[in-house]
């Protein structure tokens, strides 16, 4: 009966579904394909599932289960476990530029785009206008930037509250009513440290030693000692002008003329400096020439005593034999010479009586110069 | 009878694997039901029923499912935070000035279950930290001086009323909202906008003065160098001259060691000495006047073609006729 009856059974389900025969046969591959792929998934997530590269712009940290590990991934390719066991940060290492433009004042040229007609404000309106008191009470304009680089990946995720992917600026923060209450992050920390440091630092210096160039390096000094103070993994590289310092648009000019003023200054202490130079070479150009005529003097002086005394001796030789012919032939000679020289020769008759008259112009103006000057 | 047997085994392993697969499943259900993570930049405040702990430690903590307990998170890190009420206020000084300052705090959340009881969310915390801010700020500088907020060297001040802000703010902050704070700077400072013009007008009148005491300098300054530099050729010169005198007097002196030979014959030499004076003082356009008396224009005389001698004889003759 019962063989009977199986067989009935058997008959009937091969008789009554053939259908399902074929939909039990699709269940059981589907079951065997879902086996297949989760084996495959399971071999995936212990071997590839974990793979992950390190760019060199960037570092690597590990969260197992949520908890940081200490050990900073370096560029190349790693394996850790997948989430949701291991979670994988990526911050970024490269340098960024932060700008701070605080201290600027308001331009009004920028939205009327005409550069050339920048409003010369006489006053500063607060919350549009920004300007930098100096230690002597003068107002200064100057814009920062600063180049910085994460020298501690863990110390800057762990610090410093970060966007979800710390490769992203910091974020916007929202209340409940979606009003901006401004931003939250490294940058926003960072930002408000240089400008920190820029208020105390050109707070305690006069106006000339800001614009003097000793005042970058004094505000990047500044800057570097706040941030490694705040301790956030940040190095700061190097601290620049992105807009160069100015006083207020009102006193430009004031500033300008003191360095004209400097100028000027320095203009004349050069000329005198040349003036000396000049004048001490001459002197001692003088004092050598004057020293060379004393020299030469005393030589000629020397030289001549030697020729007349030679020359008397010779003359006193001849002298001795014949004594009248001697001094008159010399006499004559001297005297021919000494009138042949002369230009204008007057000899006159020696009067008896003793009294003459002779009238002479004396120095008469020489008649070249005077056709010269009719001629002018 | 076989076959029947083979079939059984079959389908045994069919239910095996699928028993484990569904183990498996249950598995990752159930943990992700009981537990949770905890990151190292959270902390958590576990509400049970109403009934609030702290979970500091990051890390896979266990859980009742919600509604049972209630998971809240709060970030742990540094937050820096600027405020808005009251940036562009102004804030008497202790002696009278008013000044527009702005100050940004940073901290961090230290209790969460004190935060999250009495503010719930970070939002609300900075709403009430803004006004302790404030009012933190307006007390601390009423009681400096302008000139304590600008000044040249150790008479600034800066750094003691950021401290005394930060004193006054830290603890109130953190038994009130749970939040630690550990920095207070200031990141403006200002004056109103009508000080600003006459501030910029006792610059101009300054750099203006400066200006011209500099210009007024530099003509001292180079004064004073043409001046040393002329007195300096004045004195090498006079050392110049006085050397030269010196030269000069010790050629005459040797000059003078010969005029001795002069001596024997000093007649001849002083009738030399003139020769030789007339020939160096008569030049060029000259004028000479001279008698007949002179030689040898004496031989424009009458008799000057006899010799001396003859006219001597002559008369000598004539007296004795």
């Amino acid at each position: 009966m019962n063989n009977f009856e199986s067989r009935n059974v058997k008959l009937e389900t091969t008789a009554l579904n053939p259908g399902l025969n074929a939909l039990l046969k699709l269940v059981h591959y589907l079951f065997v394909l879902l086996s297949f792929g989760i084996i495959i998934m399971v071999l995936w997530y212990f071997s590839l599932g974990g793979a992950f590269t390190v760019e060199e712009q960037e570092r690597v940290l590990i969260m197992n289960f949520g908890e940081l590990s200490e050990t900073v991934y370096t560029p190349g390719w790693h394996w850790n476990w997948p989430a949701p066991i291991s979670e994988i940060v990526r911050i970024p290492v490269s340098r960024k530029t932060l700008i701070s433009n605080a201290f600027w004042y308001w331009d009004s040229s920028a939205l009327s785009g005409d550069k050339k007609n920048k409003s010369l404000s006489e006053k500063l309106v607060p919350g549009r206008d920004g300007y930098l008191f100096t230690g002597d009470t003068n107002i200064i304009h100057v814009g920062f930037g600063i180049f910085y680089h994460i020298s501690d990946p863990y110390k800057y995720y762990t610090k410093c509250v970060s966007p979800e992917d710390p490769r992203l600026d910091d974020f916007e923060y929202l209340n409940e009513n979606n009003d901006n209450l401004g931003t939250r992050g490294p940058q926003t920390q960072l930002k408000a440290l240089l400008e920190n440091a820029v208020i105390k630092a050109t707070s305690k210096e006069t106006v000339d030693d800001v614009l003097a160039p000793s005042y970058r390096k004094n505000i990047e000094n500044a800057i570097k000692l706040a941030v490694g103070q705040a301790d956030l993994g940040i190095t700061v590289d190097e601290v620049w002008y992105n807009k160069t310092r100015t006083p207020p648009l009102g006193a430009v000019q004031a500033f300008l003329d003191v360095f004209d003023a400097n100028n000027f200054k320095y203009s004349r202490i050069e000329e005198a400096k040349s003036y000396a130079v000049k004048t001490i070479n001459q002197a001692e150009s003088e004092s050598v020439r004057i020293s060379a005529d004393a020299q030469a003097y005393k030589t000629e002086v020397v030289a001549n005593i030697k020729a007349d005394v030679d020359y008397f001796k010779a003359m006193l030789k001849e002298y001795k034999k014949n004594p009248d012919i001697v001094l008159v032939s010399r006499y004559s000679e001297v005297l021919g010479e000494v009138l042949d020289k002369a230009t204008n020769k007057f000899i006159i008759r020696n009067n008896q009586s003793g009294h003459q008259e002779l009238r002479l112009k004396l120095n008469p103006e020489p008649p070249e110069k005077k056709k010269i000057r009719k001629n002018q | 009878m076989t076959e029947h047997h083979h079939s059984e085994t079959k389908k045994n392993k069919v239910h095996h694997s699928t028993m484990l697969l569904g183990i498996i499943v249950a598995v990752v259900f159930l943990i992700a039901i009981f537990s949770y993570q905890l990151q190292s930049t959270n902390y958590a405040v576990i509400s049970t029923l109403g009934h609030v702990q702290q979970e500091k430690n990051p890390g896979l903590h266990f859980r009742w499912p919600y509604p049972i307990q209630k998971i809240y998170r709060f970030d742990n890190r540094l937050r820096c935070f600027e405020g808005n009420i009251g940036k562009l206020e102004e804030t008497l000084t202790a002696d009278r000035h008013n000044i527009i300052i702005g100050i940004y705090v940073v901290y961090k959340v230290e209790d969460p279950v004190i935060l999250f009881q009495r503010e719930r969310n970070i939002e609300h915390a900075e709403e009430n930290l803004n006004s302790l801010m404030r009012s933190a700020k307006n007390e601390i500088v009423g009681k400096y001086k302008f000139s304590d907020f600008v000044n040249t060297g150790s008479k600034n001040k800066l750094d003691m009323i950021e401290k005394d802000i930060y004193k006054l703010l830290a603890r109130v902050v953190l038994e009130k909202y749970g939040l630690k704070v550990t920095d207070v700077g200031i990141k403006s400072l200002g004056i109103p906008e009508k000080v600003t013009g006459k501030v910029i007008e006792r610059m101009k009148n300054e750099r203006n003065a400066k200006s011209e005491a500099i210009r007024q300098e530099g003509l001292k300054i180079a004064r004073k160098i043409r001046d040393e530099a002329d007195k300096e050729r004045k004195e090498k010169l006079a050392i110049a001259n006085a050397n030269a005198k010196i030269i000069r007097s010790e050629g005459d002196a040797q000059a003078a060691s010969y005029y001795s030979i002069f001596k024997e014959e000093p007649e001849l030499a002083i009738f030399l000495k003139k020769l030789d004076a007339l020939k160096r003082i008569v030049e060029h356009k000259t004028t000479l006047v001279i008698d007949t008396k002179t030689a040898p224009f004496d031989l424009l005389q009458a008799g000057a073609e006899r010799l001396e001698s003859n006219k001597d004889d002559n008369k000598k003759r004539n007296s004795k006729k």
